[in-house]
């Protein structure tokens, strides 16, 4: 076995390159703090608790003295799949269950004069798809495992230009890893199956990242209140990145398995690539029908098409067959987000909301990586204030519409795939449906000095 | 205390709510696959059968019978290539020098290789010492099955139910092993072997051994070593409705069948009729059984070569066992026949082809002998040394008729139609040593 299993390794290990790194369209966390969540995020232009530090940092102007909040979202996602058929009956899969911890920490503080200064910590984009059975789940050769997790540090200075106007610029200062982890395939076998031959482990942390962020929240009256919140598109260099290729193949590929990673490069790699994270433009509006009850409004526009491609560079690649440009071609939205705020006692206040998040992911690009679609997120909550402290509850059903990256009887595909047999029989082995929710709780701790 | 309690309540509603909030199961959606019908149904072609499949012949499988066996003619036909280095490979078990055949040995740990003519009768061209036969096997290292999956031997069970020398009817077929490559390949039988080639054309012939090997063996007794028509017209369904429905389940189409027919046994040389047999050995020879209208060709070289006493039951069929025999083919025939409308497949007329071939072509090499050189010999029979299968030019006829019924099924005429093989191959019974090796540098990975 020599030349020909060489041959279809190394085709393999394209394929292994081939498909998307990071596939994650709507990996955007927009949950980061506890009031916000059981108002469905929509606090931008009314938010008073230490979640100002990413949801507007002009709120910073309106808060006075100090306030702290720690905040904790376990986010549990589920994921189920089925198979286009043929072949029938279908492929099923489902994710793994596992919980999330998002955080969402802040302090702020405001000098007796105009200025106000904070610090906070979010998690504004992640991503966390592990697929039960993954030696036999039918898109393992995309994806079996990821996580990306991505943290905000964003310390920021108010300025109150008015009574009525704050207006505040800060930094992002951002720090991202990414895990992920595929099978590479290989066609053996009496019933021709594809088997797995290459297990690819791929790793890294990308560089620290600064941005600068803009807030700006204008309370002409005590039922008005609007409000603008701007975190810049970034680029996540990954310049220290591994790859680790393990021999997985059965008995009687092993040894051509092992000549064609040897061909490749060896077992273990540097890999280096950029991910783009979009802007995050926030317009809010909200208004106090009664001193008791506010309802806020956001227009919030993601600029997903940062997210055109993703270049990823093996070292070494003498054979020049894993380094290569995936396609992305994510698209700019806007998601809408409604959010009510009632005080059903001096102490109790309850929270609900509702937003519309519509999928930045063109369907050619849906994989096992992450199967989006447009969601609608309902939330409640509520928040319970004594003395100094305050304690917040919410959850958020994050309801994702069935999505299939079936078209016209036929898999999804960009163009460029259209080309390549390989991308086309992954393509058409992983077209199927999917339906995903996930269930976002929120507990927050609040302390006002 | 009255607002914590309402907290914790609805705390608790909260956790409730979300522990049913879990994903609905995704409702099914299909890819859209076109029927495969006219030209586009010869993109992808599988053979399942027996050593007639195989491209069997002189007693054995080896490269140069395999390169000339019909389906391979066919699949050059159709545009496969015969270079294993490419993509449009038509993937064949090749055997290398000096083949694998079943000629049995006096030294028990050698395989026997081919039959050849040595210049003045019949004998085994070489052995192989038993461990040394995989290494014979040129395109073992082929990752997926074979396009040609005939295995030697076979019989209509073994379609479905061998999966290797310890399970197929004949008990210890080591071709099996060869071509199907179970426990490696995750013990798959042939059926399945070639539906996981998402063929669009199958050619399969099967049930020649499920006679043969009672008639061969001069008692053919039906229900004992010969097949009942009615098991067999149950096991080729099988093999036809499984072929039909395995390939739509798994890739959303239903492949084109053509299907070769039995011949009768008294249409190839291996059976000699008794006053020929007698007219060669020069008299009327004594037999045990009565009525005797065929004897085996083994036969014959033993009484040339001293035998004599009267040839024994097994040497001899009589006018009843042909009629039992020749009752189970036109059994089989009619099944086949039946089941060709029942599902909607064509009918390779194997059986008129067969009976259609005359003197001299199909008359033994050996007979020729008598009247010509070894050369013009060679180049006049169809049949190859034992006396059963056809030699590279036999083969020719048969994938003609094969092509014939392919157009036929796919209703390919004129500038459509598949062309038939030309009548240019040549059989070489002396098995020259190296024997020309035919696309060997590309085999040899």
């Amino acid at each position: 076995m020599n030349n020909l299993s060489t041959r279809t390794c190394l085709a393999a290990v394209v394929l292994l390159a081939a498909t998307p790194l990071a596939h994650a369209g709507g990996f955007s966390i927009y949950e980061a703090g506890a009031k916000a969540t059981g108002m469905a995020c929509a606090v931008t232009a009314s938010i008073d608790d230490g979640s100002a530090m990413f949801y507007n940092i002009a709120g910073i102007g309106f808060m006075p003295g100090t306030v702290a909040d720690i905040n904790v979202m376990p986010v549990q996602p589920h994921s189920k799949y089925l198979q286009a058929t043929p072949p029938t009956p279908g492929a099923t899969g489902e994710t793994a269950k596992p919980t999330f911890l998002v955080p969402g920490v802040g302090v702020t503080h405001r000098t007796s004069g105009r200025w106000g200064f904070g610090v906070g910590v979010s998690a504004p984009f992640g991503l966390g798809v592990e697929w039960e059975d993954p030696t036999n789940w039918t898109g393992r050769f995309t994806s079996y495992d990821v996580l990306l997790e991505t943290i905000y540090v964003t310390p920021a200075v108010s300025f109150q230009v008015i009574p009525e106007l704050s207006l505040a610029v800060g930094a992002d200062i951002a720090h991202q890893t990414l895990e992920l982890h595929r099978f590479s395939p290989q066609q053996f076998g009496g019933n021709n199956d594809l088997v797995n031959v290459i297990n690819a482990d791929l790793e890294g942390t990308a560089e620290w990242n600064v941005t600068p962020c803009f807030g700006a929240m204008y309370k002409p009256s005590a039922k008005w209140s609007f409000g603008v919140m701007y975190h810049p598109k970034k680029t996540m260099k990954y310049t220290d990145g591994t790859g680790t290729l393990t021999n997985v193949a059965p008995d009687a590929l092993s040894g051509a398995v092992d000549a064609a990673i040897t061909q490749l490069g060896g077992n273990n790699y540097k890999l280096t690539t950029e991910l783009g994270l979009p802007h995050m433009l926030s317009l809010g509006v909200a208004y106090r029908f009664t001193p008791r009850f506010l309802v806020e409004f956001n227009a919030v526009n993601f600029g997903w098409s940062n997210f055109e491609s993703l270049e990823l560079t093996f070292d070494p690649d003498p054979t020049g067959s894993l380094s290569s440009t995936i396609l992305e071609r994510y698209e700019d939205r806007w998601q809408y987000r409604i959010g009510f705020d009632f005080d059903a006692t001096e102490k109790l206040k309850l929270l609900a909301g509702y937003a519309r998040d519509e999928t930045p992911q063109p369907v050619e690009s849906m994989s096992p990586l992450l199967p989006d679609a447009t969601r609608n997120d309902f939330s409640i909550g509520a928040q319970y204030a004594t003395g100094k402290w305050r304690f917040t509850l919410a959850w958020m059903a994050v309801l994702n519409e069935a999505r299939s990256n079936v078209v016209d009887g036929a898999p999804a595909m960009f163009p460029e795939e259209q080309s390549n047999p390989d991308d086309v029989q992954i393509k058409t082995l992983e077209a199927g449906a999917y339906e995903t929710v996930a269930n976002v709780f929120a507990f927050g701790v609040g302390y006002h000095f | 205390m009255k607002t914590i309690k309402w907290i914790l309540t609805g705390a608790v509603l909260l956790t409730i709510f979300a522990m049913g909030c879990t994903p609905g199961d995704p409702e099914q959606t299909a890819l859209t696959i076109t029927q495969p019908e006219g030209s586009d149904a010869l993109q992808r072609y599988v053979a399942m059968g027996n050593s007639l499949t195989a491209g069997y012949m002189d007693s054995g499988l080896i490269m140069n019978g395999q390169m000339s066996s019909y389906p391979f003619q066919i699949a050059m036909q159709l545009g496969y290539s015969f270079d294993s280095s490419t993509d449009d490979w038509f993937a064949q078990p090749l055997l290398a020098w000096p083949g694998v055949g079943t000629t049995s040995l006096s030294d028990e740990d050698y395989a026997a290789g081919m039959l050849h003519f040595n210049g003045a009768g019949v004998s085994v061209v070489d052995s192989t010492l038993l461990t040394q036969v995989p290494a014979l096997a040129l395109a073992s290292a082929y990752l997926s099955p074979y396009n040609n999956l005939g295995v030697p031997g076979a019989t209509t069970l073994d379609v479905t139910e061998a999966l290797d020398s310890s399970t197929s009817q004949s008990p210890g077929n080591s071709y099996f092993d060869l071509i199907l490559r179970n426990p490696t390949f995750g013990n798959v039988n042939m059926l399945n072997q070639g539906i996981s080639r998402a063929p669009t054309l199958v050619s399969l012939w099967i049930g020649n051994n499920d006679v043969l090997g009672g008639a061969t063996g001069g008692d053919p007794v039906i229900g004992e070593n010969v097949t009942p028509p009615a098991a067999f017209a149950a096991m080729f369904e099988g093999i036809v409705a499984g072929l039909l429905d395995g390939v739509q389940a798994r890739f959303g189409y239903t492949p084109h069948i053509v299907a070769g027919n039995i011949p009768s046994i008294t249409s190839i040389p291996f059976f000699i009729p008794k006053a020929m047999f007698d007219g060669i050995v020069g008299g009327a020879y004594p037999t045990v059984e009565v009525d005797v209208a065929y004897v085996v060709f083994p036969a014959l070289g033993a009484v040339q070569g001293g035998f004599t006493d009267p040839l024994p039951t097994n040497w001899t069929l009589t006018t009843a066992e042909v009629a039992a025999v020749e009752g189970a083919v036109d059994g089989y025939n009619s099944a086949i026949d039946a089941l060709a409308t029942e599902y909607s497949f064509t009918v390779a007329d194997m059986h008129t082809e067969l009976g259609s071939i005359a003197p001299p072509e199909n008359t033994h090499f050996l007979f020729l002998l008598q009247s010509m050189t070894p050369a013009e010999a060679a180049a006049t029979t169809l049949f190859s040394l034992d006396g059963v299968h056809p030699n590279n030019r036999g083969y020719t006829r048969a994938a003609n008729v094969f092509i014939g019924a392919i157009n036929t099924e796919l209703g390919l005429t004129g500038a459509d139609a598949v062309p038939e093989a030309a009548d240019d191959e040549t059989w070489d019974p002396t098995y020259p040593s190296p024997m020309p090796p035919p696309g060997l540098a590309a085999l040899t990975r």
